[in-house]
């Protein structure tokens, strides 16, 4: 599905990923787990066009990497939840969702509403008066309705209360099941991420320092207390 | 002060302040979706006029004809100045814009004046000779022809960004190209769009404009300078405030003359101003300044 081979990435002359290599197989969950400044957001960034890089970018075998932003999310092949959930906050709930759809997949939106009925209720409310929750499910709606073959989240728990986090990630197990999405989830909440995640990427000076498969439960707790420096339960 | 003598002052002040407001327009536009400062936005405008008013005689074509080919001109120029320039200059850094801007309105003058040589010309009347009197204030033609155009494109401009998916993606791109990014729309193509009609627009203005003053290559500097001040004090990243300013500035200059005479006309505007933000309360400049 992804696959990233010795990408390398800047801001301006600093230099944030030093050759990352993986792969995310169709149908698959990968977490990238790794703490604040890893280069977690910036391998999100790179995949979305946003960010400049070298190396390769594969979708589907396909070179992406130059392909420019636009054309990666306009084809429906990627959706991206940025960090912060990337609202745009004085449009509506409606127009957050549609926003570069130009009337395409109108059918899609009845089933995306249905997935989240308060959004209904609240479709033509300015999106700044939701709350962090419910912004996270424009966030998801607005990635769902364009039927992406990879769906990226970043940190989709940041910021919101461990009943909401849940929530989310309930709703994202429900929605990989009915889509048949193959997910690239970015996570400091490695517990969290290890209920859901099929494989686990650690990230570390911006590179992959490791890969774990979820069900290792002694490696993630060792990970946890020496790489993240916190408890693998939590 | 008769109450005719009342109407026809806020009339011509309206007609003023639709010209300011028209010059506005595009400069609010532009400055929302690529937040470029463009300086280069009245001679834009003024190539229109220019292009028209030569096209008649030169090419036998009628008015109309020619004026709808100044506004093409100008949005295509508009376009190219967004593409060549300011799309690269943007990646060197912040404030080069504004200097390229300033370039590009010296180059468009320059050109204009090796063309046309330094002379000023008589614009068409565009409708100033149809003259008529309603509730004894004085009316003509074109006078009319500002305040509908504005309240026109004012329209037109609201049914756009409002109703269309090309309307959703440039109010996308002047939250954040970045996001807009994510959502497939292509913000370097929709920025070039929005320059494309802030140049026709200017157009449309600067021909209004064209038919009361005398048309040469600087003509609509003080314009330019009015409408920037409107869009400064209102806010560049709003839109109600700014025109409201922008026609609020054409009234206060209408009173002005009557009571002081036409030299006063500017010095009263800036007076008027720097009292203004002298005694707003200070939320309101926190608000301008906290503005991204």
């Amino acid at each position: 599905m992804i696959e990233l081979e010795d990408v390398k990435a800047w801001y301006g002359a600093s230099q944030a990923l030093f050759g990352v290599t993986f792969r995310v197989k169709p149908g698959e969950l990968v977490a990238l787990v790794g703490v604040n400044g890893a280069g977690k957001t910036t391998i999100v960034r790179v995949i979305s066009g946003l960010v400049r890089s070298s190396g390769q970018i594969r979708l589907d075998g396909r070179d992406i990497t130059a392909t420019p932003a636009h054309q990666r999310f306009r084809q429906g092949d990627i959706a991206v939840v940025l960090e912060g959930r990337g609202m745009l906050p004085e449009l509506t709930v409606i127009e957050n969702i549609v926003i570069g759809l130009d009337g395409r997949h109108k059918d899609r939106l009845d089933e995306v509403l249905e997935l989240f009925p308060v959004l209904r209720a609240r479709h033509s409310e300015r999106v700044s008066n939701l709350s962090g929750g419910e912004q996270q499910m424009v966030a998801l709606a607005r990635a769902i309705v364009r039927r992406p073959r990879l769906l990226i989240l970043d940190e989709p728990s940041l910021g919101l209360a461990p009943l909401v986090v849940n929530e989310v990630y309930a709703t994202l197990e429900k929605l990989r099941a009915q889509f048949d999405m193959t997910i690239l989830l970015i996570e400091q909440n490695i517990a969290m991420s290890r209920k859901v995640a099929d494989r686990l990427y650690l990230v570390r000076s911006g590179r992959i320092a490791r890969e774990l498969d979820a069900t290792d439960v002694n490696a993630l707790e060792s990970l946890s207390q020496s790489a993240l420096g916190i408890d693998g339960n939590r | 002060m008769t109450l005719d003598t009342a109407l026809q002052l806020t009339i011509g002040g309206l007609v003023s302040g639709s010209l300011y407001g028209l010059v506005l327009i595009g400069i609010l536009l532009i400055y929302r979706v690529s937040r470029v400062v463009n300086f280069a936005h009245g001679q834009i405008g003024m190539v229109a006029a220019m292009c028209a008013f030569f096209l008649v005689p030169y090419f036998g074509l009628p008015i109309a004809v020619a004026l709808g080919l100044g506004l093409a001109v100008a949005a295509l120029v508009s376009y190219l100045v967004d593409i060549l320039v300011i799309s690269r200059v943007a990646k060197i850094g912040s404030g080069f814009d504004l200097i390229a801007t300033l370039g590009v309105m010296m180059f468009l003058t320059a050109i204009v004046e090796l063309v046309a040589s330094p002379k000023s010309f008589k614009f068409f009347s565009l409708g100033a000779q149809i003259e008529f009197t309603f509730l004894g204030v004085y009316f003509n033609a074109n006078d009319l022809t500002v305040i509908v155009t504005l309240a026109v494109v004012l329209g037109l401009l609201a049914l756009v960004l409002n109703k269309t998916g090309l309307g959703l993606s440039i109010r996308a791109v002047a939250i954040s190209p970045e996001i807009a990014r994510t959502t497939g729309v292509n913000v370097q193509a929709v920025r070039a769009m929005v320059w494309a009609a802030g140049g026709a627009i200017a157009g449309v203005a600067a021909i209004l404009i064209a038919s009361k003053v005398t048309l040469n290559a600087f003509y609509m500097a003080p314009f330019l300078v009015k409408a920037f001040v409107a869009g400064i004090v209102g806010g560049l990243d709003r839109f109600v405030r700014p025109m409201a300013i922008a026609v609020g500035l054409g009234l206060l200059e209408s009173w002005v003359v009557y009571w002081l005479g036409a030299d006063a006309r500017i010095p009263a505007v800036f007076l008027l101003i720097i009292a203004v933000l002298g005694v707003l309360p200070s939320k309101y400049l926190q608000d301008l300044e906290q503005r991204p």
